[in-house]
């Protein structure tokens, strides 16, 4: 699994604001659960740094997030009931309002950049509110077992777009702690940040949107089928 | 004979005084309304000024057009937070060097562009600040100073 997220992750690092990282992990923490998902987010936190250097604060942010993450997700996976109702649109609805306050308000970003910005924070908030349609749609049917799929997705979606935006947080305070950069400096740290983070979140919540139904299939199947070595191992024993 | 000694050195002066505008003659081009100026150029630093400011053209569209003038080259890819430079002149950035950008320009209709906490760079007589942004997100300000350096990473 860390194999596969490394060479995602280095494949997609070519196409910017393109990444399947977070809905790769979150599928395989969700079905493989708490401790096999924090072994794969720690080697992939710390092999990761042989393809993209090694950077201290890169790889504290990537040990505290992907922890953080795959305790989450696995946690939610064991627990064996549906998420609440309530979780996935009130988080798409702050989302939403987050991007579109973004993209009206505006953020003190280089004067050259703003077109660009403005562009992405109204993706992300067209993107959230196709997702409340759509989880609404899904909530009136969800007696069919295949909309139940579609509203754990979109929840799981949800959840990762929120993830994908603490990321960002969480490095807007570890690298300026880090460097010991002034306050200002934070400050222009922080909003450069909006810059990657609009469109991390928009494919984050698409990809697990989209791949989390066929990903959990794969899992699934993974994880009920033997280790191949036990079986030799009995027929050896016979 | 002294007089014609005192001739070939006024000749000389003189034709090393003619010479001499021609000597401080620095490449320059015309982005939009911006008009700027290489300070200097070599293999590990170019150091570009800003004579006249467009805000709305960046310091990319400023090596743009003078890599297509022939005072420079560069290369890179685009990336989320803008085009990533990675060579200059040839020399191609590492696993242990990269072009960092430094300027003059602090900060612009509360933007911040560069701040002195992220690194500063000595030249001439002025201190750059290390840039916020890469090269195109830096807009070209009036009198603004550009130095595109071969740093060393984490030095």
């Amino acid at each position: 699994m860390c194999a596969v997220l490394l060479v995602a992750q280095f494949v997609l690092s070519f196409v910017p604001g393109v990444e399947l990282v977070t809905a790769l992990l979150l599928a395989f923490c969700y079905l493989f659960g708490i401790r096999c998902g924090m072994l794969t987010a720690t080697a992939f936190s710390l092999l990761r740094c042989f393809i993209f250097g090694f950077y201290p604060n890169v790889i504290v942010l990537y040990l505290v997030y992907f922890n953080a993450f795959a305790l989450f997700f696995g946690w939610l996976g064991g627990r064996g009931r549906p998420i609440a109702a309530w979780v996935c649109p009130v988080l798409l609805a702050v989302l939403a309002g987050g991007a579109a306050a973004a993209a009206i308000a505006g953020l003190p970003v280089s004067a050259l950049y703003v077109p660009r910005l403005k562009g992405a924070a109204w993706a992300l908030f067209f993107v959230m509110c196709a997702l409340l349609v759509l989880y609404f749609v899904l909530l009136a049917g969800r007696q069919k077992g295949v909309l139940r799929q579609g509203m754990e997705a979109a929840a799981l979606a949800s959840l990762a777009a929120l993830f994908t935006v603490c990321f960002t947080l969480l490095d807007d305070v570890i690298t300026p702690l880090f460097y010991g950069y002034t306050r200002d400096a934070a400050l222009g740290y922080f909003y450069a940040g909006f810059l990657a983070m609009l469109p991390q979140t928009v494919s984050a919540a698409v990809s697990v949107f989209v791949l989390f139904p066929v990903l959990a299939r794969i899992f699934g199947g993974a994880r009920k089928s033997p280790p191949s070595n036990v079986g030799r191992m009995d027929k050896d024993m016979v | 004979m002294k007089g014609n000694i005192w001739k070939i050195i006024g000749a000389g002066a003189a034709a090393l005084l003619c010479m001499a505008p021609l000597a401080a003659c620095r490449p320059s081009a015309d982005i939009g309304n911006a008009r700027v100026e290489i300070r200097s150029s070599d293999e590990t630093c170019v150091v570009i000024e800003v004579l006249a400011g467009d805000n709305t053209k960046s310091l990319y569209d400023a090596l743009s057009v003078l890599q297509k003038d022939g005072n420079l080259t560069f290369g890179g890819s685009e990336s989320q937070y803008g085009f990533y430079l990675t060579s200059l002149n040839g020399t191609e950035a590492t696993d242990e060097y990269y072009w960092a950008v430094y300027t003059t320009l602090e900060s612009l209709d509360e933007t911040v562009y560069s701040s002195a906490s992220f690194g500063t760079l000595e030249y001439e007589d002025k201190t750059l600040a290390l840039a916020s942004y890469g090269v195109s997100g830096l807009p070209l300000a009036e009198g603004e100073l550009y130095a595109i350096v071969w740093t060393e990473i984490d030095a």
